[in-house]
């Protein structure tokens, strides 16, 4: 189980290098492709090659133990053959897209599909955690442990840093940088001196507005005190 | 481009938040107003339970759990308030969303605030929050502490002090837009992004960083109070994230290089024209982007 959990934290380290750079995809597509091709690799190499198979195991002994169990695990079985195909649909596309549509509708769609992408992986591994992990380990006993230990187990790349950057350059290049932007460029068509300037404005006027309200309320006070004064005819 | 939601977000903070900061208002009046933004949050995320278990002696402490779920994952989380205020609502309703994403379960740790109580009392009363998950058997390496604004300069403060105290070490941080210089510095970030920044400004900085130390300016470089003069060496990775408009986002910057020069795991996020606390917002896209990260992180150090 703790190989699973650890399967998991690689994959999720990759998943946020995906939606940082899918974010980035139509504004430097020459920089994020490769980052992005090199990411859907190490998912299908790795996590939908290895990671999943080794669950599915995993989930038929679960039915072997606890077969009523298995009924709210059917899901994640199937998640784990439709999220392989959208992997590979996205990085077949990725590749054969030019960099001029990838600035344009076709990058701007394959982003939003890379985020659904991410969205759905991250999902299904907190139901496999909040469900399937924790009724394997109250159900499997130590034969069964025995049983799908044997055989070779590769690890996962991602956390082993030199084995994951001769791999994976450029991605590893990416995640080992100190700091990343995230969201891309802003709004291309204000030019930052006239947002700048635009900044002010708002912030002058939410000045006076706040200086109005004060004098308000000490018109207001003065009057109510003056009235308190008044004698009464 | 940023979502509609956040430019509006930052607009009205601009309008309003921006405004009271930069004006002489008491502490009391401040709260007050921060209590107007809390009438925009339900006091009870919908489908989690905040429980009063496990009190602790000086401060008030909550469980943030999802109903019906067992995680062993915990988040200790440090809210934020420049250290003299604070918004439960908002950050019980941000944590919820940490804790589903990141199928983990938050303590979020009131400390005592300032100026009624200066430091140590809010750093002690943090520590003492993360000894007694120990105490109560949650292993060390199955806590991430997380902190925003002035709650991540707490949490970097607090790593900073068990490093001191030879104790165990969590299994990592998040630090969301962290205040790690409490020292009058008027270089960089703070005047490059006075204008740019939605939401503080530190014209009256330095009155609220004098409460906090109860008028002993000599600590405001301490280590506890400014983690950026701090040495990183032997602390668990750090995330950071901050926007790039942030007059706090060389308080990131500089303890991200810090910490990676001591050999520390720390990446920093710079997210593009968000405004202070974007994690807090409930709607926009970014705010709830930038909870997933920190959930990765979460999964990522904590597995």
């Amino acid at each position: 189980m703790r190989i699973l959990r650890e399967d998991h934290a690689g994959l999720s380290r990759v998943l946020r290098e995906i939606d940082s750079q899918r974010s980035l995809l139509a504004s430097t597509p020459g920089a994020a492709r490769p980052v992005l091709a090199e990411a859907l690799r190490y998912l299908l190499v790795y996590q939908h090659s290895i990671h999943h198979p080794r669950e599915d195991r995993l989930f038929r002994r679960v039915r072997m133990r606890e077969p009523r169990l298995y009924q709210n695990m059917h899901r994640l079985v199937s998640e784990h053959r439709i999220g392989q195909e959208v992997a590979e649909r996205l990085a077949g596309e990725l590749s054969r897209a030019t960099l001029t549509q990838l600035q344009g509708k076709t990058g701007q769609r394959l982003a939003k599909r890379l985020h659904q992408y991410v969205q759905h992986t991250r999902d299904h591994m907190r139901r496999e955690e909040a469900v399937f992990y924790t009724g394997s380990e109250r159900v499997l006993r130590a034969s069964d442990w025995t049983a799908l230990m044997a055989g070779p187990m590769p690890r996962d790349p991602a956390a082993d840093p030199q084995r994951f950057a001769a791999r994976y350059p450029r991605l590893a290049e990416w995640m080992s940088r100190p700091q990343r932007d995230v969201l891309g460029p802003g709004d291309a068509t204000t030019s930052p001196d006239l947002r700048g300037r635009l900044e002010q404005v708002v912030e002058a006027c939410g000045a006076l507005l706040h200086q109005a309200i004060d004098l308000a309320q000490r018109i207001a006070c003065a009057s109510i005190r003056a009235a308190g004064r008044r004698p009464r005819a | 481009m940023v979502s509609w939601q956040t430019t509006t977000a930052s607009l009205l903070s601009r309008l309003t938040i921006k405004q009271l900061l930069q004006r002489d208002v008491s502490v009391e009046k401040l709260r007050g107003q921060m209590g107007a933004i809390e009438r925009l949050f339900a006091e009870h995320p919908p489908g989690f339970e905040v429980a009063r278990d496990h009190p602790l002696p000086h401060c008030d402490a909550e469980w943030i759990r999802a109903r019906g779920a067992r995680t062993e994952r915990v988040i200790l989380h440090f809210p934020g308030g420049a250290y003299v205020a604070r918004l439960p609502n908002m950050e019980r309703a941000m944590l919820a969303r940490l804790c589903t994403v990141a199928n983990a379960r938050a303590r979020l740790v009131f400390y005592r605030l300032a100026p009624e109580h200066p430091f140590p009392a809010g750093h002690e009363d943090s520590v003492g929050a993360y000894l007694q998950l120990l105490d109560i058997g949650i292993a060390a390496d199955r806590v991430v502490l997380s902190g925003i604004s002035a709650g991540g300069g707490m949490a970097l403060g607090v790593l900073l002090a068990l490093r001191d105290r030879g104790v165990p070490m969590p299994a990592g941080a998040i630090l969301m837009s962290p205040l790690t210089d409490l020292t009058d510095r008027h270089d960089g970030s703070r005047v490059s992004n006075a204008v740019r920044d939605p939401v503080l400004s530190h014209k009256r900085g330095m009155e609220m960083r004098t409460m906090y130390v109860g008028g002993a300016a000599e600590k405001m470089a301490h280590p506890y109070v400014s983690p950026a003069f701090g040495d990183f060496t032997g602390l668990p990775p750090l995330f950071f994230q901050v926007g790039s408009t942030e007059i706090l986002l060389d308080d990131s910057r500089r303890c991200a290089e810090r910490a990676r020069a001591a050999g520390v795991r720390a990446e920093c996020e710079v997210w593009q024209e968000m405004p202070h606390g974007w994690q807090g917002l409930p709607f926009g896209s970014e705010s709830q982007r930038a909870i997933e990260h920190c959930a990765d992180f979460v999964r990522e150090c904590c597995p």
